[in-house]
């Protein structure tokens, strides 16, 4: 190539530069950040939805809830994504208020690799706060032992796996834990744990451990542990029944608490009532700042967030998400229409 | 000699003075040179004084206190690395037995004649291409072929052994011992490639003269080579523990991630290099703070161990030359 050949090379690139940035210009991008529990499901939303609307580019990097609040909070993303609602100081801090939306809901499992065992794990409340606070420390624990009658646990120490980042999910289990067990105490997206247990970060994270490490057992949502086709424990509820999660229990277990839906849609279920219900579940918001100076963001977020709560809903299940119950929908839609 | 001097002096030399310009050259070059050795310790100085100054309000708040609390609370505020810098001097030392058992053996059986000299080359080249992995395909390896390959000893060892603290608790995968071996292997070319200089610094006429003597030639390995070559040999072995105690990548991913103290092989826990790199990405303020003095905790271990490395090596250098 000559030199004219090359100058000329240069002015047709510059040129699709320039073509590309113009078909570009009506576009709009929303960045989001924040809990991992539900990635799994915003990323499905995400490549569905821009198929059809190429004119509004989402992004969402999954970083944990506590991440995820601070950048929303330094107004560095344009939505935030958690399990723990913020406090009502997080939320005066914020210019305009804060939306809290719920998009989607889920079960928090325990996802265990025990290597020989030929009965499903059956985890007691109080086994489970006993594991979890490093009481519990053999598989062959009497405690465990008494709810898996004949089953051969093994005598092996218990791997526990848990959160090390600023978590939702954590939170949400944690809430749990304190509701039902009068010995736990700390509640919050990151406690301290006993220091066998092994850290690691995200759902993603705690997933992976546990599928490498034998005679591990962790919580993470569930679509984390269907993705890597780990094993998840019963557990007991508020009725006293071992339930496995699946996409009736906790279906039930939203179902109990949808007329007390506050206004705001900020409602945390603890320990869901129910002889079906599936003991330790949790809504997952999207936080929008009430007030965005951008018509065209208000606009990208009002369709992206309005696609999720109609279409979207129908994902949630197949991935191992419980889709918002009908009047719970209909209230985060109310929520999303007060966006400005 | 001195008539050779003057007659080749009389007659028109091949050498004469420099040119201006290759004065010129040569300061500029000695200049450069300078400047660049200058800019180094700049640099050394520079990264020390920012991470100290980003841990000040932690180095403050915790004192001393911080190497000794075993507890990573961010939620608390409340901070400590005794676990990780147990973690960190505990695998070390464990890889570098094995990796001095093995490295050292490698450096005799490629520097003792047991090798026509190209294939000991060959050899040598393959011992130095182990360094060239990069520290994740380590990690890798790890978790996919060292954990599975273990397992079955690991779980005979804690079944029949378990009253000995090193075999304590039962073996899940990601722990000490998995850890042990891959680190132990990344620092093996460290540890051949020093030990085999060391060997080769020896003259020849020292190993003949053990022959003449009358020596078997494991007793000559033993008994004359090894003690020669020891002090570069353990210049090789705290070279290598600097190298380990730095390892961040592999050890992140298969070591566990457990912030206690244990003695036991199968249990997990954690180093300060990969507290580092694991915790950074999602560290509030207090907690980058915290992140910052133990950083500053593990360059000063590996800056202690790298001089007394280097002290030691040139020591013998000097020693094996004279």
């Amino acid at each position: 190539m000559g030199r004219a050949g090359l100058r000329g090379a240069l002015q047709k690139a510059a040129l699709a530069a320039v073509v590309c940035f113009a078909s570009e210009a009506g576009a709009v991008e929303l960045k989001g950040a924040g809990a991992t529990f539900p990635a799994n499901l915003y990323e499905q939303w995400i490549s569905e939805f821009n198929r059809a609307n190429t004119d509004v580019t989402v992004t969402y990097s999954a970083v944990g809830s506590g991440e995820g609040i601070r950048q929303f909070s330094q107004g560095s993303v344009a939505f935030g994504a958690t399990e723990r609602p913020l406090s009502d100081k997080q939320v005066e801090a914020i210019a305009g208020g804060v939306l809290h939306v719920p998009t989607t809901a889920g079960m928090i499992v325990f996802a265990y690799n025990i290597p020989g065992l030929d009965k499903e794990l059956r985890l007691s409340q109080e086994s489970v706060a006993g594991i979890l606070s490093g009481r519990i420390k053999a598989w062959n624990d009497p405690v465990i032992q008494a709810a898996n009658p004949g089953a051969n646990l093994p005598a092996k120490d218990i791997a526990l796996v848990a959160r090390r980042d600023s978590s939702g999910t954590t939170f949400s289990l944690t809430s749990h834990l304190a509701a039902v067990s009068s010995d736990w105490k700390e509640v919050g997206t990151t406690i301290v744990w006993p220091k066998t247990a092994q850290l690691v970060a995200g759902n993603e994270g705690v997933a992976g451990r546990i599928a490498i490490a034998e005679y591990s057992i962790g919580y993470v949502e569930y679509s984390f542990a269907a993705r890597l086709n780990l094993r998840t424990a019963l557990v007991e509820n508020k009725s006293g029944q071992f339930v496995r999660a699946d996409a009736a229990s906790g279906a039930a277990a939203l179902a109990s608490t949808v007329d007390a839906m506050p206004a705001d849609g900020r409602q945390s279920i603890p320990n869901p009532e129910g002889e079906t219900a599936y003991p330790i579940v949790t809504y997952s918001w999207v936080l929008l700042r009430r007030e965005n100076a951008d018509a065209a963001i208000t606009d990208g977020l009002k369709r992206f967030f309005g696609w999720g709560l109609a279409d979207g809903q129908a994902l949630s299940d197949k991935l191992g998400y419980i889709p918002l119950p009908a009047p719970v929908a209909e209230r985060a839609k109310a929520i999303l229409a007060e966006l400005r | 000699m001195a008539e050779l001097k003057l007659s080749s002096l009389s007659e028109k030399s091949i050498s004469r003075n420099p040119s201006g310009a290759e004065y010129a050259s040569d300061r500029g070059f000695r200049g450069l040179a300078l400047a660049c050795g200058l800019a180094m310790m700049l640099l050394l100085l520079a990264i020390l004084i920012i991470i100290g100054r980003e841990a000040a309000p932690a180095i403050s708040k915790y004192g001393l206190g911080f190497l000794t609390n075993a507890v990573w609370a961010p939620g608390r505020g409340e901070f400590g690395i005794l676990a990780e810098i147990w973690g960190t001097l505990y695998s070390s030392i464990l890889a570098l037995i094995i990796a001095g058992f093995f490295g050292v053996s490698i450096a005799i059986f490629l520097t003792q004649d047991f090798l026509p000299p190209a294939l000991a080359q060959v050899f040598r080249t393959i011992v130095e291409m182990l360094a060239a992995i990069p520290s994740v395909v380590y990690g890798l390896w790890g978790i996919f072929v060292v954990i599975p390959a273990i397992r079955p000893l690991a779980n005979w060892l804690h079944e029949h052994f378990s009253f000995i603290p090193l075999f304590g608790t039962s073996f899940g995968g990601p722990g000490m011992a998995p850890a042990v071996i891959v680190l132990a292997i990344m620092v093996l070319p460290t540890v051949a490639a020093i030990s085999q200089d060391a060997f080769r610094l020896i003259p020849y006429k020292v190993k003949e003269a053990a022959y003449g003597m009358g020596t078997t030639r494991w007793e000559a390995i033993l008994k004359v080579m090894v003690p020669t070559a020891a002090n570069g040999i353990f210049a090789s072995l705290v070279l290598g523990f600097g190298r380990a105690l730095g390892e961040t990548m592999a050890l992140a991913m298969i070591i566990g991630n457990a912030n206690q103290i244990s003695l036991s092989l199968f249990s997990p826990a954690n180093t300060l290099a990969s507290l580092l790199a694991s915790t950074f990405p999602e560290a509030g303020q207090l907690e980058r703070e915290a992140l910052m003095f133990a950083a500053l905790a593990l360059l000063f271990i590996t800056f202690i161990v790298n001089v007394a490395g280097t002290i030691i090596m040139s020591f013998a250098a000097k020693q094996q030359t004279t």
